[in-house]
């Protein structure tokens, strides 16, 4: 029986600008998270994956933002916690990794001091039995010689050793929910494999929620349950990983497939890219936000944004598929 | 780690042997016999040159010096042209004041400083921030002799709660050590301020607020140790202003320390006390930086000498 973890509903992040008031960065967003689940989030760079993920700790800032609708953890929901309860949910119930192993480490900390601060904060560990502890998570999650590793510091460890160490950090209160924001980008092949499978291990033993934030379509496929595509701060398209991958339908999620290599493929071995970029924040008033890099795009299209059409599991934003499926 | 101590004590000896030339030239280049001085105006030409033979200013210039130095070498700093007593005891009548002085001010200056550069950083921006910054501005500008007659107006005179001036223990440093503390209290929340809105933005400070650390946390076990860096440097240098804040923090409050020492032997021309005391306090302010220089291993385990 699946048992739903993470439920956001309507979830709209806007930033506060100099001049025109407010600029929103994600638009009524609502997906859910089954417990023990891996949701993929995917999208090209400033079409809003990080900032969902920061706004589901609350990490953005809270004075130049505002975090609208409703974000329930277990049937709770925290966007309405004060700061102190959600310090309480932050690396205990709710913990994060970050895309940067080689910055997320405060240099001038130890490493075990920095894994029993999580314990400490969330008072799983005393002083005695710290340390004991650090050791014990460090070594779940495969650093080698963990006694000596909790005496030293983050720039004596290498990028995927110090991913490590995050993991670990993240992992140490066991959390219902881990939220991976491109947790390999910054790591090369082989240790992204190695980190990959850690999560993978880890989120079995603990049965862990994963989020999982990339614009990696290869990690997707390997990680990934379901995924959400999201564009210009929505969601175009969400499927199970199958699905999306055999059966794309958005036009964006196309060319995101298009543009990655692949061994079957009939372009004969040659990327399509998606021309143009993401436009600017703020800058499309009406329509469809994709529509100006959609090869289909007609009149519709330029006047109305399109809602989201479901069809079997498979939801798509794009008027293409109005007659084929119902408005979710 | 030796190797480096090595240099940086070779540097030392080079920088202070390069002080002492530039002192000797300086004072000997200032128009004004000291003879002439001590003697008064109804000297005769006779007596002129026969103290001048006896305290050696008739030999060339190159022989006073190298004479000067080999005896300091040897911790000989020479005797006063005024008083009789040598430099050295002198200096070490004198220096329980201004080191007290010093060290009160520095701890007064840093404190209050970090504190006004953190509360600054961390509420950027906001009216807090703006006043905490002027606050600094009139801390780094104001004129130490200015300061100095304000508390004493204030706290001596019409609240009687500070003696006046003169040395009297402790409590009649707290004012001038308020006095010499409130610029170098002023450089320091600038830098501290600029130094921690560096260090909020970075990766690590997100990753702690990830974990659940709270405000308190974030700021002063997180962000501060990696702001106070440029801090601690700075406060290296301070001592070097201190030393020179000292003379005009002295001579206003009538402390006997090193600052109305060289005020007084610069005005009545005696040449050993000016020189042995700027050399001393130039080796004061090259030893203090060296040992900041050691501090930085501490702070931060990346900075290592090899």
């Amino acid at each position: 029986m699946t048992i739903e973890l993470l439920k956001v509903e309507n979830m709209n992040i806007s930033f506060k600008d100099d001049e025109s008031g407010t600029t929103s960065a994600v638009k009524d967003l609502s997906f859910y998270i089954n417990e023990g689940e891996t949701v993929g989030l995917v999208g090209e760079s400033g079409c809003g994956k990080s900032v969902t993920a920061l706004s589901l700790m609350r990490l953005i800032e809270k004075n130049s933002s505002f975090i609208e609708g409703t974000i329930e953890l277990e049937g709770e929901d925290i966007n309405l916690f004060s700061e102190k309860k959600m310090r309480s949910i932050r690396g205990n119930k709710i913990s994060m990794i970050f895309q940067e192993p080689m910055t997320s480490l405060n240099p001038v900390h130890k490493i075990g001091k920095q894994i029993g601060e999580v314990l400490h904060l969330h008072a799983l560990a005393n002083k005695i039995n710290c340390k004991e502890k650090t050791i014990e998570i460090l070594k779940k999650v495969g650093i080698p010689r963990a006694e000596s590793i909790v005496d030293e510091y983050p720039h004596q460890l290498s990028g995927g050793m110090r991913q490590r160490i995050m993991i670990a950090m993240a992992m140490a209160c066991n959390p219902k929910l881990l939220i991976a924001d491109e947790p390999t980008t910054a790591l090369d092949v082989t240790i992204q494999a190695q980190i990959l499978d850690l999560m993978k291990m880890l989120q079995e033993e603990y049965n862990t929620a994963i989020l999982l934030i990339t614009h990696d379509l290869g990690v997707i496929s390997e990680m990934a349950d379901r995924v959400i595509v999201m564009y210009y701060g929505q969601i175009v398209e969400e499927a199970d990983v199958r699905t999306l991958f055999k059966n794309p339908k958005h036009p964006y999620t196309i060319g995101l497939l298009n543009s990655v290599p692949n061994i079957d493929s009939e372009n004969e071995g040659r990327l399509i890219p998606i021309e143009g970029n993401v436009p600017n924040l703020g800058m499309i008033k009406s329509g469809c936000p994709f529509r100006s890099r959609c090869q289909h795009a007609y009149v519709k299209c330029h006047e109305k944004n399109p809602p989201l059409f479901k069809r079997d599991s498979q939801f798509v934003r794009c008027w293409l598929y109005e007659e084929e499926g119902v408005q979710a | 780690m030796s190797s480096y101590l090595f240099k940086r004590f070779t540097t030392m000896i080079i920088t202070i042997v390069g002080v002492s030339v530039l002192v000797f030239m300086i004072i000997h280049l200032i128009p004004g016999n000291p003879v002439s001085h001590i003697l008064g105006d109804y000297a005769t030409e006779e007596s002129i040159k026969e103290l001048e033979m006896r305290l050696g200013l008739d030999r060339p210039i190159l022989v006073q010096y190298f004479s000067y130095m080999f005896h300091a070498i040897q911790g000989d700093l020479g005797t006063s042209f005024i008083t009789g007593y040598t430099v050295v005891e002198e200096i070490l009548n004198r220096i329980p004041i201004t080191a007290q002085l010093a060290l009160y001010s520095i701890i007064f200056g840093s404190i209050i400083g970090i504190l006004i550069g953190v509360i600054a950083a961390v509420k950027k921006n906001t009216i807090l921030d703006q006043l905490a910054m002027l606050l600094a501005l009139v801390g780094i500008s104001a004129p130490g002799f200015w300061i100095a007659l304000f508390l004493i107006l204030l706290f001596s005179y019409q609240l009687s709660i500070f003696p006046i001036s003169g040395y009297s223990g402790f409590y009649s440093l707290i004012l001038p050590s308020i006095t010499l503390g409130l610029g170098t209290a002023g450089s320091i929340a600038r830098m501290t301020r600029s130094s921690m809105l560096d260090v909020i933005k970075q990766d690590y400070i997100r990753t702690a607020k990830a974990k659940g650390a709270g405000l308190f946390r974030l700021v002063f076990m997180h962000s501060l140790q990696n702001a106070i860096i440029p801090v601690v440097t700075l406060i290296g240098m301070q001592f070097g202003y201190l030393m020179a804040g000292a003379v005009v923090t002295e001579t206003v409050f009538a402390l006997p320390g090193l600052g109305s020492l060289i005020v007084s032997a610069i005005s009545t021309r005696d040449i050993p006390t000016v020189q042995g005391l700027l050399l001393f306090m130039a080796a004061m302010i090259i030893i203090v930086n060296f040992v900041v220089d050691l501090l930085y291993t501490k702070l931060d385990p990346r900075i290592q000498y090899e």
